[in-house]
């Protein structure tokens, strides 16, 4: 071998074993190494057996009655351990079998764990002198139906259905817009596009919706739509921190503010949605030392837009023939520019799916809003349903009891019907929110049942309709199944599911809506 | 079954008490006949290695026992062939099943998207057949140890062994089974021939690498896994371009501290067995470069494939061009070796494409300053020349510096190997250049061990084996309070279900 050889490989032969290998010992020698070995044995047996003085060590106790006895319990666990696959998904052989999905958690998420990249039909409105087409749902679109929603009376959804069906009859103009508030599992659009996409491959596509100006340091973001900003350069002024003496944040619960900032959106052709857009809507405060604003539209003219003026939410429209499109804005001075979020949208029929995730939200959170300034927010936007989603963070709160989260979840619930009486509600349980008990074990966070039977009182109390969101993913327990399964649906914090995971939810929510209009269009 | 369980543990104790107490069923003399004692030892030992494997998945033993039945029996066979066609035909049988195996089982699948792909930039459609199969846990490692047992015996530097319970301990010797380090069978099998001993020392030496490797695991490997690496692979839109390129280096520490705390478990129970395996790795990420870095990372692999590929291919002594060829397919081979799919094809491109790179700039450091067939590597032979200031050897600024660079290719790189796929590289990749800027998504916490696990990792080697020192100098019960309070600390960090290590998928 030359010596480049061992430069880059190394010498031939090396790596081998070196040292003890060659050497041997005596029985006696052996003997006092067993001895050796079998006194370290009892000293960490002793120690091993200290914990089970006091249930305050738990945690420190190797095994504790109901877990199987160790080995043995390796040979009867229902599924076979089937590799390293939770770190690293890249060595697995290609196009070997999904995952253990089915068998961890059944074929209804299976089913709801399919992904369509089909872009949506655009049906051309419906002329004056013509029918309107009739709308039904095909039973194979309900396949994968995991839970109904909880909508006793059937009337909960009423308001949402009936624009749903002026939207499926390709009425003229007929948008159908949704506003799902949540945290931060809405925040990072997982469940809110799954459900963008569903509804408007099946319903139309009507555009992305609103989007926040700035995120801040926040996760948030947007799929299916182009967003960026500069995003230090803003001051954000979030619900859940309130501070705002006024309580206005927005339709979207952030407001940013700048004298000299910037952000850009537009559509994006890469997902099967959100790839036109026909008008842009920019919505601000308007207050006596607001700024100036300049939009521009693809490279085009600059148009500046002046925030000053009488205090009072205001919006700017911009139209642009439908097709793709972006918009940069920015802040160019004069004052400070305060700014709730930018809406894209098209002229329809078709739905918009807001997605409202404020990351850390709880529920109660939303009462810090001025109800006029929230009620003329969605009067602007003409919701047709509010989706309320919280819970996941009010499971930290140890302290508070059933009663409490109830009289909470009631509270939102009316500030929303007074904003927007004509709109449909529908309360969302949590996910499964879960933590290590002192054993290691993933488990369900006492408070999470508590929340969702509040939550279901609530709703029934005021005419709300419910999706038991955890009793979908399995009840208690379920987040240590997602994060059993592979491909994983939890993710290693035990609070938030991952994109798969979130599709699964989306779709299961989908599904449970499709079912509730199936019935509406039967009755 | 993972070595980071209770269950490891007990079947440990379990199985070192029969194979101790059937050492001592024969006779005194270690250089004796032991016909009955061995047999009966490594037999029970080859059936503890079985039930281990079938804890994992018990449908995939008969693929463990066709490997070892195939490879007893072409030994023999190569044994008693006296013509070299008859060798050569024995050693193809070999090639061919143990490679035929890890074809069907890991690569078919890939192979046939892989065919389809092409043949679809030339306007040609196929659907290719799909193998509904799982990957067998260590299928890659078991066949490429049987395999070296092979090709040793057809080129003459082992026996062929006769004893089959012997053989079979050596291929399912469940420390090294599903994970490695490969071990040869001219490492193993003269060992197993010995009568086994332990010493305090030994058990002192094997009981430090178990607490040093679930240290890694745990700690280490775990963390940073579920608190940041599977977050940003999984939703690489949610975080931004600092975050991102934390969590590339949080995977680097990861899979470093994943594999090698396995291999240090994995030599340390072998060690309680009176058996050496093999280093795996050298601190990889003081490498001065990729070359270096292949030399230290997984070196059972590299140095098989040198000497069971790279040097029957002619390793360096054919001319230039054949050289490179040579490093290319040995590097490109390593990086296929790791998974079937396209960003594995490139991920082992890249190796290779740095190894190349390296030996060039080698080789350019040897000729003539003026030689035009290295002009690109002035510049770095320059900045070199400068940094050294006349000295032969590098400074430490330089040597520092070529460590830095080469631990950021390897961090880079391996978004191919963690990426699920081609999109999800490309997707996590594109992070680092989104500008954004935030940093709020990386826990303290995380932060802690991440500066903590590298600065081990640079730590002075004199330091560790300073702290194995004071360890194995302690008195048995001392070290039973030390390894319990190594537990306790560890049972804070241990996740609520073991990750399974990466290596296993390989």
């Amino acid at each position: 071998m030359r010596d480049d050889d061992t430069e880059l490989l190394g010498e031939e032969g090396s790596n081998t074993l070196s040292g003890q290998e060659g050497a041997s010992g005596s029985h006696a020698t052996t003997s006092a190494g067993l001895a050796h070995l079998g006194v370290v044995v009892l000293v960490l047996g002793a120690l091993g057996a200290l914990p089970y003085a006091s249930s305050a060590l738990r945690r420190w106790q190797p095994w504790v009655e109901g877990e199987g006895v160790p080995i043995v319990r390796m040979f009867t666990r229902e599924e076979p351990i089937e590799g390293g696959l939770a770190v690293a998904t890249g060595g697995a052989a290609s196009g070997a079998p999904a995952g253990n999905v089915a068998s961890v958690l059944g074929d209804a998420v299976v089913a709801n764990l399919a992904e369509d990249d089909a872009p949506p039909p655009e049906p051309a409105p419906t002329a004056p002198d013509e029918a309107p087409p009739a709308v039904r749902i095909d039973p194979s679109e309900l396949e994968g139906l995991v839970l109904e929603l909880e909508d006793p009376d059937g009337r909960a959804m009423r308001p949402f259905y009936d624009a749903l069906l002026r939207t499926a009859q390709r009425e003229p103009g007929a948008i159908t817009r949704v506003a799902h508030y949540g945290d931060s599992s809405i925040a990072g659009d997982g469940i809110t596009v799954t459900m963008r996409r569903q509804l408007q491959r099946r319903f139309g596509d009507a555009g992305h919706g609103f989007v926040l100006i700035a995120r801040g340091t926040m996760p948030y973001r947007h799929q299916d739509v182009r967003h960026s900003a500069d995003d230090a350069a803003w001051d954000l002024d979030q619900l859940i921190r309130a501070g705002r003496r006024d309580h206005v944040y927005g339709y979207g619960g952030v407001m940013s503010r700048a004298t000299s900032a910037s952000a850009r959106f537009g559509t994006d052709d890469s997902g099967p949605v959100g790839g036109r857009v026909s008008r842009f809507e920019l919505w601000y405060r308007q207050h006596p030392r607001g700024g100036r604003v300049d939009l521009r539209v693809d490279d085009g003219e600059r148009e500046v837009v002046s925030t000053r003026g009488e205090t009072m939410d205001a919006w700017h429209s911009v139209q642009v023939p439908d097709g793709p499109h972006r918009l940069e804005l920015r802040a160019i001075g004069g004052g400070e520019a305060q700014l709730f979020g930018m809406v894209l949208e098209r002229d329809g029929p078709g739905v918009v799916y807001d997605s409202l995730g404020m990351v850390g939200a709880r529920a109660r959170r939303m009462l810090g809003l001025d109800p006029e300034h929230f009620r003329a927010q969605h009067q602007h936007r003409q919701t047709n349903l509010v989706v309320i989603h919280f819970g996941g963070n009010d499971a930290d709160d140890a302290g508070r009891t059933g009663p409490q989260f109830e009289d909470d979840f009631r509270q939102v619930i009316r500030l929303v019907r007074r904003a927007r009486p004509e709109a449909a509600c529908l309360l969302m349980a949590p996910l499964d929110q879960a933590v290590r008990d002192e054993r290691g074990n993933i488990v369900t966070m006492a408070q999470v049942p508590v929340i969702v039977a509040a939550q279901r009182r609530a709703a029934e109390a005021e005419r709300c309709a419910f999706f038991d969101t955890w009793q979908a993913m399995g009840g208690d327990g379920a987040m240590r199944r997602w994060f059993r399964s592979q491909p994983r649906l939890a993710f290693g914090d035990f609070r938030h599911a991952t994109p798969a995971g979130y599709r699964v939810v989306g779709n299961m929510l989908y599904r449970a809506i499709l079912k509730g209009f199936s019935d509406y269009l039967s009755r | 079954m993972l070595f980071n369980s209770l269950d490891y543990f007990a079947f440990l104790g379990l199985t070192l008490a029969g194979y101790w107490a059937l050492r001592f069923g024969g006779p005194e003399r270690d250089d004796g006949p032991r016909v009955r004692a061995t047999w009966l030892r490594l037999g029970f030992g080859f059936l503890a290695s079985c039930a281990f494997y079938m804890a994992w998945n018990w449908r995939y033993i008969a693929l463990i026992l066709f490997s070892t039945a195939l490879d007893f029996g072409v030994g023999l066979a190569l044994g008693r062939a006296r013509s070299p066609g008859a060798r050569r035909a024995w050693l193809g049988v070999s090639l061919a099943g143990n490679l035929g195996l890890l074809g069907a089982f890991k690569y078919f699948n890939f192979f046939g998207e892989a065919a389809r792909d092409v043949l679809s930039i030339a306007g040609v459609t196929i659907e290719p057949p799909v193998l509904d199969v799982l990957l067998p846990v260590g299928i890659s490692f078991y066949t490429f140890q049987t395999l070296s047992y092979t090709i040793d015996v057809y080129r003459g530097r082992l026996r062929p062994v006769r004893n089959p319970i012997e053989f079979a301990f050596y291929v399912t010797f469940f420390a090294q089974l599903v994970a490695g380090p490969i071990v040869r069978a001219s490492e193993m099998l003269p060992q197993l021939r010995r009568a086994p001993w332990l010493d305090r020392a030994r058990v002192s030496d094997a009981l430090f690498l178990i607490a040093v490797g679930l240290f890694k695991k745990i700690v280490l490997a775990d963390f940073v896994s579920v608190n940041l690496v599977d977050r940003v692979f999984a939703d690489p839109a949610a975080f931004t371009a600092p975050e991102t390129l934390v969590g590339l280096y949080a995977f680097t520490l990861q899979i470093y501290a994943d594999f090698s705390g396995y291999t240090d478990i994995a030599r340390g129970s072998a060690r309680l067995f009176g058996i050496e395996l093999p280093e795996n790795f050298d601190r990889p990420y003081q490498a001065t470069s990729v070359a270096e870095f292949w030399r230290r990372w997984h070196m059972t692999l590299s140095t098989w494939l040198r000497d069971y590929l790279y040097f029957p291919l002619g390793g360096s002594k054919g001319s230039e061009l054949r050289t490179y060829f040579n490093l290319w397919l040995t590097m490109f081979l390593i990086g296929l070796w790791h998974g079937a799919s396209w960003t594995f094809v490139i991920y082992g491109n890249l190796q290779a494409l740095a190894v190349l790179w390296n030996r060039y700039l080698v080789r350019a450091r040897a000729a003539p300053a003026d030689e035009d067939a290295y002009v690109l590597a002035r510049p770095w032979n320059r900045l070199v020349d400068r940094l050294r200031g006349g000295r032969d050897r590098d400074p430490r600024a330089l040597t520092a510096f070529k460590i830095v660079l080469t631990l950021q290719f390897v961090v880079l790189s391996r978004i191919l190997f963690r990426a699920t796929d081609l999109d999800n590289a490309a997707a996590v990749g594109g992070r680092l250049f989104s500008g954004t800027w935030s940093l709020a998504q990386v826990a303290p916490s995380l932060w802690g061990v991440l500066l903590g696990g590298f600065v081990l990792h640079y730590l002075p080697r004199s330091w560790l084996e300073a702290t194995r020192a004071r360890f194995v100098g302690l008195p048995a019960w001392g070290q039973g309070v030390v390894l319990a309070l190594v537990g306790a600390v560890l049972a804070v960090f241990v996740t609520a279900e073991a990750v399974p290590y990466i290596y296993f998928q390989f």
